[in-house]
Order: structure tokens, then sequence, then C-alpha cells
């Protein structure tokens, strides 16, 4: 920036280290849990498929597949369906990140990328319409709510992501067309330092949107202003610390890294109790985020989704951040997952595996795929609930660490 | 300097916690959706106009249809099936029936009223976002 460090020494040194280098992934991941942790106290929550299935059943009516497929009219457009909206401000608010850091970059891939985008959106389309949602709605929210169904996609998850990178390091070896990569899009260097400028002036188009919404007499417009602001500071902020779901599950079977699912099990260390206040103090209904799947519908789906993410190179969220920093083969890849999202969700509804049972007189929904289970209502306390949620995150991370020193799960 | 911003963010988030402990849902809207359903709808569905969505009418137009108390165009009432009487006289062959078979009139018909209310055209049912 053109600001002198010799007016105001260590202005522009600040501002590197917020706007420039990238954060650690734990403190991303905390920072995340606190957008999460506060959109749950205004009765909200955070997910991701939910918006991305509209988007897939807006394609659907588009192309006239809807009536056939039984996908209603949409009651909201774009920026009025709450998941959609927040989807929408997480690749703004992860391009506005790009843009600060001067790390945006429209990004080409080689032809076989994006048949992997393809062939992994969809796979995770199928998946996420299983387990009731992607890594965010079928994993993270269920795990941080107490709920088995997360850790049942959890399990669903790893063994997809085994049996992908297996499959990929195999494509590696036999195919090789498509695999050149194209020359990259050049940026003219002018362009390249308008680029802050460019991000700032989004910030604060987002923040004065944001305020204008909060100030509208009407509820719903004012409820939409958090989801504004939440979605794009969701976005900045895994954009910062390249905080990715799909990594954390993935990169211990690569590399044998385990840092990002160190950062996954603090953000869940931290939800988990925060969460359990919430529901006690009645501020929001644990059930409204757990989907009816646990457990067969969480842990096949999760296997279908783990597979896909790894061809499709990100989870959810991580292909909304990686969209808004330019990468052309996440924005195929969340094509395909939209639009078969969509349609998976649809026939597996019409063929009764994902419809609710009405005729059931539990408090709790029911599917063919499972059902919506909390831990303290199961076990009747949140005593032996979050004994569970703990003693699975310490498993994980003793793993993961075991594992960064022995590689003993690597699979390449 | 990590470790302190890893601790001051987990105090907001604690505090907003607190904070925000206060204000309080209404819990009982899933009796009123088991009873609007096993008992209003599966009515609906047999006799046969089929079952009516609470999205098909926005909060204000279900608070007055509900204070109107008068239902199939005013052939009978609303209030008669969220009756006490009313679940004694179908509890042998409706599990719901049997199961709220003892809940007060007034707690009943609060709940369906929760649940209509969440579900209408502007009510604010998150799970309607999947
Ligand atoms: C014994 C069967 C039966 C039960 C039980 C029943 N309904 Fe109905 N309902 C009907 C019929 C029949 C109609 C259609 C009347 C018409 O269109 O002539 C109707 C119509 C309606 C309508 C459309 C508007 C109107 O009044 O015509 C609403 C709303 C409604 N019912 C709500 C409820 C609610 C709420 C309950 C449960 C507390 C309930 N009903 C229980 C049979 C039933």
């Amino acid at each position: 920036m053109s600001t002198s460090p010799s007016r105001f020494p260590g202005l522009a040194e600040d501002w590197k280290k917020i706007f420039v280098e990238e954060w650690s992934p734990f403190f991303g991941a905390v920072l995340l849990v606190l957008i999460v942790l506060a959109l749950m106290t205004t009765g909200l929550f955070w997910g991701v498929f939910g918006g991305v299935k509209y988007w897939g059943d807006r394609l659907n009516a588009a192309i006239g597949l809807a009536p056939l497929l039984g996908i209603g009219e949409a009651k909201e457009g774009f920026l009025g369906h709450r998941m959609s909206l927040m989807n929408i401000m997480l690749v703004l608010g992860s391009a506005t990140a790009a843009l600060l850091s001067g790390q945006f970059q429209p990004n080409r891939a080689p032809k076989l990328e994006y048949v992997w985008g393809a062939l992994g959106g969809s796979l995770m389309g199928v998946g996420a319409s299983l387990a009731g949602g992607c890594t965010t709605g079928g994993f993270f929210n269920p795990v941080v709510h107490s709920s088995p169904a997360g850790w049942a996609m959890w399990a669903g998850l790893l063994f997809g992501a085994w049996v992908g990178l297996k499959v990929l390091l195999w494509t590696l070896d036999t195919i090789e067309w498509g695999t050149a990569a194209p020359s990259p899009i050049r940026v003219p260097e002018g362009v390249k330092r308008l680029y802050p400028i460019l991000g700032l002036a989004i910030l604060v188009g987002i923040v004065a949107w944001s305020a204008a919404w909060w100030a509208s007499p009407e509820k719903q417009v004012a409820s939409r202003a958090i989801v504004v602001a939440a979605g794009f500071a969701i976005g900045f902020v895994m954009h910062r610390s390249r905080l990715c779901f799909a990594r954390s599950i993935r990169e211990p079977f690569m590399t044998g890294e385990g840092t990002m699912t160190k950062a996954v099990i603090l953000a869940m260390a931290i939800g988990m109790p925060l969460a359990a206040l919430l529901f006690r103090a009645k501020v929001i209904d644990p059930y409204v985020a757990i989907p009816a799947t646990f457990w067969i519908g969480s842990l096949t789906g999760g296997a279908i989704f783990g597979f896909g993410m790894v061809f499709a190179g990100g989870c959810a969220s991580g292909a909304l951040w990686r969209m808004g920093e330019g990468h052309a083969k996440l924005w195929v890849a969340m094509l395909f997952f939209a639009w078969v999202g969509s349609i998976a969700s649809a026939i597996f509804k019409k063929i009764g595996l994902t419809a609710i049972d009405e005729t059931n007189i539990e408090t709790w929904e029911v599917t063919a795929v499972g059902r919506q289970a909390f831990l303290p209502d199961m076990f009747g306390g949140w005593g032996v609930a979050l004994a569970i949620g703990f003693g699975l995150l310490a498993l994980w991370y003793a793993v993961v660490r075991w594992n960064e020193t022995t590689e003993k799960l690597t699979v390449l | 300097m990590k470790k302190a911003l890893v601790f001051s963010a987990i105090a907001i988030a604690a505090v907003t916690a607190f904070a925000t402990a206060a204000s309080a849902y209404d819990a009982e809207w899933k009796r009123g959706r088991i009873y609007y359903r096993s008992v209003c709808t599966s009515c609906h569905v047999a006799e046969p106009i089929g079952s009516i969505a609470p999205s098909t009418r926005t909060k204000a137009e279900w608070a007055e249809y509900l204070k109107a108390d008068a239902h199939a165009k005013g052939k009978d009432k609303v209030s008669r099936f969220l009756s006490k009487a009313y679940r004694a006289e179908i509890k042998a062959t409706n599990k719901a029936a049997e199961k709220f078979a003892d809940v007060a009139d007034e707690e009943l018909t609060a709940d369906v009223a929760a649940f209509l209310m969440r579900g209408a055209k502007d009510g604010d049912e998150p799970a309607s976002c999947n």
C-alpha cells in the first residue's frame, strides 16, 4: 500500500500480517467456530448444501427437468434463500481476502482435472443427499450439535477418501489424456495493482449492505443481514487460514501431515461444549441442524462424498472459497455438485429413501436411511454425550498424531 | 501471541453464549408437528382433500384461522379436533392421539399453533433450507 512506513510505522507491517500472510489454521478454526456459534445465538446455523441444492433446483427448473423430478417452484430468489445467500457471501468473502492479499488468480486447469471436477462434484451431490448435508451440514454441524450422525459421516468420509486416493493414484499412472497444463492466464500488472483497492471496495460495500438490511423494519430482511455478514466472514477466514474439511480428512492419508486435521479437531472441541450451553439455555433447538440420517444415510453418504471430494479437490465449503480465489476447476465441480445434488435429492425423496416418515410419533424425524439422533436425549444427559464426543476427537487426534511420525496410514 | 488470540476468542464465545442464554424458544412445536401430521393431515389425506402444508398460509393467516375456529367452511370447529374429547374418541386407532391423550387442550392448541407459525409462508423454519 502507499502508506509510508515512516509516517505511520508498523501499519504496513500489520496490514501484511493480517491481509497478506497466511494465518495459522488453528486461528482460523477458532474464528470459524466463533462465527458459527454467533449464528446459533440468533437461531440460525451454518449450512452449505441446502444452498447448493437450491442452485441445482433452479438449474433443473431452467432446463425443464424439475416437473419430472417433482421439484417445486422456488419460493425465494438467489439472495432471498438463506443458504444460497450464505454461499454467495462465502465466495465473495474469499474473493475479497484473495484480492486484498494479491493471491486472486484466475486459474485454468488441465482438461482431465475438469473431468475429475465433474465426477467428484456429482458424487458429492449424491453423498450429501444421502447424508443430509456436506462436510458442513452432515459432519461438522452434527458433531458440534452432539449428534452421532456427524460421527457416522466422519467414518464414511475417511473410508471414502482413502479409497478415492487409491483410485486417484491409480489413474495418475494409467491416464495420460488431458494432463497437459494450459497456458496460464496472464493478468496485466496494472490490474493486479488494483486488487487490494478492489478488495477494500467490496469489503466496504458488504458492510454497508449488511448494515442497510440490519436496519430494515422487516424482520426477515434484518435477519438476513446476519447471514450476509457471517457468510462473508466465513469465506474470508477460510481463505486466510486455508481451512478445508476435505484436507483434514484426506491429508493424513496423503502426506501424513495432520495440521489441518488438528485445526478441525480444535474447532469441534471448542464448539461442542459451547453449543451444549446454548442448547441447555434453549437459545436454539439442537434438532434444527441434525439430519434424519443416522446412521445408514450418514455412513454411506459420507463414503460417497469422501470419494468424490478427493477427485473434486475440495469439500463444499472448501470448493466455495477456492472458487473465490479463481479456480475454474472448482466452478465445474460446484456446478455438478449442485446439479446432481438436486437430482439425487429429488430421486431419493421420491423412492422413499430420505422422505420424512410422517406416521412416526416421536419428537425426532425418521427416514428410511436413519433418524435424527441427539446424544443427550439418547443417553439421558450431557455427561455421556460430551464424553463420547471428546473421546472420539481424542481418538482422531491420537491416530493422526501417531501417523504423522509413523506414516503407517499414508497410501502414497 | 497466537495463544493469547486463541484464548481471547474462546472467552468471547463463552460470553456470547451466556449473554444470549436468556431468550427462549418454544420447545413444543415438535409435539404440535406430531399431532398435526398424525391427526389433522392424516384425515385431510383420507378425506381426500390432500395434505395442507403449513407453508400454504402466512403467520397472520394461520393466527386468524385458529382464532376464527371455523373448520371446513364452518361445518365444525378446529378446537374440536384439538380437544381431549376428540383424542379419546380416536385414541384406539390413532397413535398420536393416544400418546397425547392427557395433554391439556390449551397446551396442545399452542403446540399446533407454534408448529404452523414455524412452517408458515413467512415463518422462520431453518430446517426448510435443506
Ligand atoms: C375428521 C377429519 C378432519 C380432521 C381431524 C381435521 N380436518 Fe381439517 N379439514 C377436513 C376437511 C374434510 C376439510 C375440507 C373441507 C372443505 O373443503 O369443504 C378440511 C379443511 C381444513 C382446512 C382448510 C380450510 C377450511 O377450513 O376449509 C384447514 C386449514 C384445516 N382443515 C385445518 C385442520 C387442523 C389444524 C386440524 C387439526 C387440529 C384439522 N384440520 C383436522 C377434515 C379434517
